[in-house]
């Protein structure tokens, strides 16, 4: 009865979502003196949400025939994901990326993507998760490009084309797999060895999520996306669509301990890892250069998988620390972009001496991506990492510590030309106001998870042995 | 003809049209594969699909293939309007 009402209270999280959505929508369509107040509405909602969220009991509800497990992992990511999207609705309200004409489609979307990414991670069928990917992903492809200009609309429709693309293949995997196991649960889909034939639709499904969650060599379309979006939304997809497309990649791997498809990953991992740190060091636009970062970290990612249960715990602790310092360099570059593509990396020359805050907390970003102690990043690269050595698979970690180091060259540059430059001439000052809310809120956060690693680890861990 | 050569087809039909996606330069091209793709995929799905829960599959998946034809139909008339052409070759603001 208890886990009833904790399903009813759950479930009140999306609802409450939903219904701001639908109220950032359509009230001020009727009610006037609701224009321009769409943000707040959402925010407001994001915000309760949060706050009134308890974690689960410890016990898995599933709800809809297995069609929806709600345990204490999707609980811990329904967190992060609620954090991720009031850390964009705060950018948002901050600098609206869409005219006043669009702030209610703007919100609308956003938090249906956000309901699209709750959706995925409490999924417990293959069916599901494709049906709650879609809802992620159609927002954002017309999000990318909301404002209807130029770089905007390419890059929507470069995310939309492949995206498209990857759902085809996953929807023909789906019915593959349709076609072989009784059912699409997890659970089914995890007894016995497959045939080839069900390999063959395991590994469509597994590429059509590749697009999604940008790994090299189904990456194209990220870099474009990245610096044609509004900038809030590429911290969106950054954080989210990356949690969502790894808890899935790691649903599907998870169900295999051996044979072909840890073989397709451990390639995924490792061309990943080497391609988007290589394509990275040559990158001068600030948003391009965070985009092939996030490729890589997926990479990373990836490598964590094959930790096992201890790689799952590593990646839990990883995707909050990758979010907050994604967010936050997003959030710099928002700050300090003059036109939509984002700012160069020539633009942050003497940031140091002209907005010293606002120079420590990227770097604060840029230590940490790139994985140097004390900060949050060092930690979660050691435990994904660690786990995938203790399970024997020295080789790719080698390879990823490699090109771990690799990127410290180009996180490097960032912080190089903020505090070894001369500043520009133009240096304008716009007021950072909620954007300077998230980002102190986000540079304190890959600070104190790094120093006191042991709290967000202990909820990693204690999540992971759901899934 | 039996559910094997349906999915025969459709897996043809999915063949082709992947195909016609990669080579073709015009979005709105692009746009009819994809949707040519999603649409053999799902007639695999019914064919080789023998319980109930297939068909209710199928019918979702209509409605995501709908949504994204909307969504690829917006964004394509958005393009046209902003750039005066939809030649994928003829769109590059983005370097990359």
């Amino acid at each position: 009865m208890e886990h009833m009402n904790y399903a009813a209270s759950a479930f009140s999280v999306p609802l409450l979502l939903l219904l701001a959505a639908l109220a950032a929508l359509l009230l001020p369509l009727f009610i006037r003196a609701l224009r321009g107040t769409q943000g707040l509405m959402a925010l407001g909602a994001a915000l309760a949400a949060l706050t009134f969220f308890r974690l689960a009991p410890q016990v898995e509800i599933s709800l809809f025939n297995g069609a929806i497990a709600l345990n204490p992992a999707s609980a811990y990511l329904w967190l992060f994901t609620l954090g991720v999207l009031a850390a964009v609705l705060a950018l948002s309200v901050y600098r609206p990326p869409a005219g006043e004409e669009n702030a209610g489609e703007y919100y609308f979307l956003l938090l249906l993507s956000a309901l699209g990414l709750m959706a995925l991670i409490a999924a417990g069928d293959l069916f599901t998760a494709f049906i709650a990917l879609e809802l992620l992903s159609l927002p954002l492809y017309a999000l990318a490009g909301i404002r209807r200009s130029k770089p905007g609309l390419e890059a929507a429709y470069k995310y939309f084309m492949l995206g498209a693309l990857g759902s085809a293949f996953t929807v023909l995997g789906i019915a593959v797999l349709n076609a072989l196991y009784p059912a699409l649960t997890f659970d089914a889909l995890g007894q016995g060895t497959p045939g080839p034939l069900a390999l063959a639709g395991f590994l469509l499904v597994i590429s059509g999520f590749a697009f999604k969650t940008a790994l090299v060599p189904f990456h194209m379309w990220v870099p474009d996306a990245y610096e044609g979006a509004p900038t809030q939304i590429s911290a969106f997809m950054g954080a989210a669509v990356k949690a969502g497309g790894v808890v899935l990649l790691w649903r599907l791997f998870s169900l295999f301990d051996g044979g072909p498809v840890r073989e397709i990953f451990w390639w995924l991992a490792a061309i990943t890892a080497v391609g988007a740190n290589l394509a990275a060091l040559a990158q001068t636009g600030l948003k391009r250069l965070l985009a092939y970062s996030s490729v890589a970290h997926a990479g990373y990612l990836a490598v964590a998988f094959f930790g096992g249960r201890q790689g799952f715990e590593a990646v839990l602790f990883y995707l909050p620390v990758y979010a907050m310092a994604t967010i936050g360099a997003f959030a710099v570059a928002l700050v300090l972009e003059k036109d939509e593509r984002g700012p160069q990396i020539e633009d942050l020359a003497g940031l140091a001496r002209t907005r010293p805050w606002l120079a420590a907390a990227m770097a604060a970003f840029m230590f940490s991506l790139a994985g140097v102690p004390p900060l949050a990043g060092f930690f979660a690269k050691f435990y994904a990492f660690a786990g995938a050595v203790t399970a024997g698979y020295t080789g790719l970690v080698v390879i990823a510590v490699i090109m771990s180091a690799v990127s410290i060259y180009y996180y490097l540059r960032v912080t190089v030309a903020m505090y070894m430059k001369p500043p520009a001439a133009d240096t304008h000052a716009e007021p950072a106001g909620l954007a300077g809310a998230v980002i102190a809120l986000m540079a304190a956060g890959v600070i104190l998870a790094g120093i006191f690693s042991r709290p967000l680890l202990a909820a990693a861990v204690g999540a992971a042995r759901w899934f | 003809m039996t559910a094997y050569n349906l999915a025969a087809i459709a897996f043809t039909l999915f063949a082709l049209a992947t195909a016609g996606f990669l080579t073709c330069g015009s979005l709105v091209r692009m746009l009819m594969f994809l949707e040519l793709m999603l649409n053999a995929a799902n007639i695999a799905l019914v064919a080789l699909g023998g319980s109930a829960a297939s068909q209710a599959y199928a019918a979702m998946l209509l409605v995501i293939a709908a949504a994204e034809a909307g969504v690829g139909l917006a964004l394509i008339i958005a393009l046209a309007g902003a750039f005066k052409t939809l030649e994928a070759e003829n769109i590059k603001e983005l370097k990359g």
